[in-house]
């Protein structure tokens, strides 16, 4: 029995072409502007001397996030009216009918996961799909990428499959959250702070 | 930025009246609890009326601030549920010690008019009512100061929450007191007390705003976008605060120069106007410290 469900995303697979991003939006009919799984391109670097020579050091990868349904959901922690849940399998819910629309938690989400919704006055998030997984299916985004770069099951089991990874440059520390997520890393990760790497498609997440 | 308006009204509001609380009671009535020999004797009836105008006063501000606070509400009428999640959720906390302070102060305005034989009573409801305000206080500073935050988990965050409920509260609980019962001791003490506490905040705002201050916090690399407040506003909120601790510094002088020379020098008119400097800055320095947290999406 599954105790606890996760994602796992391999950066160094993703090409960036936002088709998991697209299909989380179609299968959960998502109003403009409103994502439950984004695409962040990282991009930084420039021109290094290496010795007489001028060289390009650019890093540029990027990485597809959604909620992440933290063994530590300080989203449901902070929720003033118990209106985010955990069920027995991991997954975070949101009770949108009770939530209040004080939109806290989008506050206090280190990973951008809550997002209003104006349609229904309240946040929103991954759901993990949860009536194609429970009928035996994956998630959209899963389903969608046409590279393998996504993944999920359950959390100790994608641990042994892909490693202990759960942070690159630039999501937080996970010892916030004790995030259910499995990272590959891409080459270029290790070496994006010192590149000065940042997002460069905020516009669009 | 400018969307989080109701939340910049609620905080300032709402701390403006635990400092009213706090310089016109609090350390009283919890002298009159610990030491109750210090108590004085039951007031006269002007002081008693004054008593319940500043009583009726934070009771007033403390509804304001509840109000204004449905209107970040997007379904209010669940607002019902608030209180559902005191373990975890200093949101919940804070709205219980909001409630609890304006139970006790409703109290203190009843117990004050009755005028029970002994002051005793009184006075342990006034002091509840102090540590319910403080309580509030410290359950406003941590519900923002959030490790996802790092911008505003920085002790700035209460110390700029507790300058602003003093400065204002001083200031605004002087002018109340010239207002109804002018000639009172009292009021040269808080304006004393006022210009010490404006020039902290000028000190704190320029070293340590978030974002903005000279050794203020920076938001390292995060999922969230870059903030977006001008730093104009940051500019700007110090000019007030100059100008505001200018006009509290010349109506010291002027309240000096009118006891010597016996006429009317418009004190209460100066303190007015840096009343209201204070508060337009306190406005400008809340929305720069909403603007840190850019809401990503809508």
């Amino acid at each position: 029995m599954v105790t606890q469900y996760a994602f796992f995303f391999n950066a160094a697979a993703c090409s960036g072409c936002k088709a998991c991003q697209m299909a989380c939006k179609d299968r959960n009919n998502l109003e403009p502007g409103l994502l439950w799984r984004r695409v962040y391109e990282v991009a930084g670097g420039g021109w290094e001397k290496k010795g007489e020579v001028w060289v390009p050091s650019v890093v540029a990868y990027n990485i597809s996030m959604a909620c992440n349904h933290c063994e530590k959901p300080v989203c449901g922690l902070s929720c003033p009216v118990k209106a985010i849940w955990k069920r027995e399998d991991g997954i975070v819910f949101v009770d949108t009918d009770r939530c209040i629309g004080c939109r806290y938690c989008e506050w206090a989400c280190p990973y951008t996961a809550l997002r209003f919704n104006a349609t229904t006055n309240t946040v929103s998030k991954c759901d993990f799909c949860f009536e194609a997984v429970d009928a035996g299916g994956p998630p959209a985004c899963v389903a969608a990428c046409p590279q393998r770069a996504l993944d999920f099951g359950d959390l100790a089991e994608l641990r042994k499959k892909y490693g202990e990874t759960r942070q690159i440059f630039p999501l937080p520390d996970p010892s916030l959250t004790d995030p259910a997520l499995v990272i590959k890393p891409h080459r270029d990760a290790a070496r994006a702070a010192e590149r000065a790497a940042e997002v460069a498609n905020w516009e669009e997440v | 930025m400018l969307k989080e308006w109701p939340l910049v009204a609620f905080t300032i509001v709402g701390q403006m009246a635990v400092g009213v609380y706090l310089t016109a009671f609090f350390p009283w009535a919890l002298l009159a609890v610990v030491f109750p020999a210090s108590a004085g004797p039951p007031p006269d009836g002007a002081t008693q009326g004054l008593r319940i105008a500043l009583l009726a006063l934070v009771f007033a501000l403390l509804a304001a601030a509840a109000l204004v606070s449905f209107f970040h509400l997007h379904h209010p009428f669940r607002a019902r549920y608030v209180l559902s999640n005191l373990r975890s959720s200093w949101l919940s906390r804070e709205i219980l010690f909001e409630l609890g302070f304006m139970a006790f102060v409703a109290l203190g305005v009843f117990l004050t008019w009755r005028q029970p034989t002994g002051v005793g009573l009184l006075n342990a409801v006034l002091a509840l009512a102090g540590l319910m305000g403080i309580m509030f206080l410290v359950s406003m500073s941590k519900l923002y100061m959030l490790p996802a935050a790092p911008a505003w988990n920085h002790a700035y965050t209460p110390l700029s929450f507790i300058m602003t409920a003093l400065a204002l509260g001083a200031m605004a609980t002087a002018l109340l007191i010239d207002i109804l019962a002018g000639g009172r001791q009292i009021f040269g003490y808080l304006l004393l007390l006022s210009f010490p506490l404006v020039g902290a905040k000028i000190i704190f705002s320029l070293f340590l705003t978030p974002g903005h201050g000279i050794y203020g916090s920076r938001s390292g690399p995060s999922l969230r976008p870059p903030a977006e407040t001008p730093r104009l506003l940051h500019l700007g909120r110090l000019t007030l605060l100059t100008a505001g601790l200018v006009l509290i510094g010349a109506a010291i002088i002027a309240r000096d120069v009118e006891f010597r020379a016996a006429t009317g020098s418009g004190v209460s008119g100066l303190l007015a106007v840096a009343f209201v400097l204070v508060l337009a800055s306190e406005v400008a320095g809340r929305f720069l410290f909403y603007g840190l947290l850019t809401r990503p999406g809508r």
